[in-house]
């Protein structure tokens, strides 16, 4: 009888917890750097750089899943001004190390118009996850005919993460 | 060996239908029930045999200890057909439990889940009277949670953090307590 019980106290104390965590969105808004008015209209290429780190939450996220993957789920741009006048667009992204080098993240969504513009991820998810693991330094390159108005921008960027967890209790 | 085993099996059939023509039906068999276990909690049910003893169902109050629930149970107790005093039997619990913070810490994230337990017991004592449960199975939870930005305090940097949610599998949950029917 003891032997019985002995056993059912082992079953019911031990266990095992076998779970899918999901994050719908962890995002950064960053605001980047203002693009100037010009009265020419001359068609112009305008860079600029932004630091982004969210390393932070994805090595904790990785320590504490087996698995882990991402998905972009939101990578635009806002302005005060409307940003028709861009053409065309493209992000590059660069991690701290040289085992990180700059790639290409993102282009511009074809048709965008409007005070904001979307882009289609061109990274794959496996190659995202390491270069968010790092703090990244993200470079925006826009084209098109210069705005009359000084345009202030910012950038929405919106990861969501799927880890698996098998622990034994 | 193989006669015994068909001899074996041809006397559990006859003792089976022999159970069957002796069910005694009955227009509804109502109780109250009270236990405790996870992921329930504590619960306080209202506990229905409809018909016959063997089939039970039951809805009842839970508390987590962080905050209220509800489940609905039913259960097949194969050896409440002639009423023995001893039972195993298997039961399909679902339930929820809502959003809730530990007291005194509404800083920290709530959560909340909803369940579905699948379980087997033994059963002491007779169905349509006192009896004991003591019941044990895996649960499979759906956990969301809540205030998970304002805990991380991230606001400053420009990173915000969505809620997070939990789905899977949770091996082994338990539940004892005990049910009075009339």
């Amino acid at each position: 009888m003891i032997k019985y019980l002995a056993l059912a106290a082992v079953i019911t104390l031990s266990g095992c917890v076998s779970a899918t965590v999901h994050d719908e969105s962890i995002c950064k808004v960053s605001k980047l750097d203002s693009i100037p008015g010009s009265s020419s209209g001359i068609d112009a290429t305008i860079s600029f750089s932004i630091d982004s780190d969210l390393s932070a939450v994805f090595n904790k996220l990785d320590d504490y899943s087996d698995t882990l993957s991402v998905s972009v789920t939101k990578l635009d741009l806002d302005s005060t001004q409307d940003l028709g006048w861009i053409s065309d667009a493209s992000i590059l992204v660069t991690g701290n190390s040289s085992y990180l080098p700059e790639v290409a993240l993102a282009r511009l969504h074809p048709g965008g118009k409007g005070k904001k513009l979307t882009f289609d991820i061109t990274l794959d998810p496996d190659t995202l996850l390491k270069y968010l693991k790092s703090p990244v330094v993200l470079t925006y390159t826009v084209s098109g005919t210069a705005p009359t108005k000084t345009a202030n921008i910012s950038n929405t960027f919106c990861v969501s993460a799927t880890g698996s967890l098998n622990k034994s209790l | 060996m193989k006669l015994r085993v068909a001899t074996l099996t041809l006397a559990l059939a006859l003792i089976s239908s022999s159970a069957m023509a002796d069910d005694v039906k009955h227009p509804l068999r109502v109780g109250f029930g009270l236990d405790v276990g996870a992921p329930s909690g504590v619960a306080v049910a209202i506990v229905v045999h409809p018909k016959v003893d063997w089939l039970s169902t039951s809805a009842a109050l839970t508390h987590n200890g962080l905050a209220f629930g509800g489940r609905l149970s039913v259960k097949l107790d194969p050896m409440g057909i002639k009423n023995y005093p001893i039972g195993l039997f298997v039961d399909c619990q679902g339930g929820f439990a809502s959003n809730g913070s530990i007291p005194g810490y509404s800083d920290l994230p709530s959560f909340g889940y909803q369940y579905l337990n699948l379980y087997g017991g033994l059963r002491l004592g007779r169905p349509n009277g006192f009896h004991w449960n003591f019941e044990i199975g895996p649960s499979y939870v759906h956990l969301t949670s809540h205030n998970f930005q304002g805990f991380l305090g991230n606001q400053g940097t420009g990173v915000s953090i969505g809620n997070p949610t939990m789905t899977g599998w949770l091996v082994p949950t338990f539940v004892t307590g005990f049910e009075i029917v009339w």
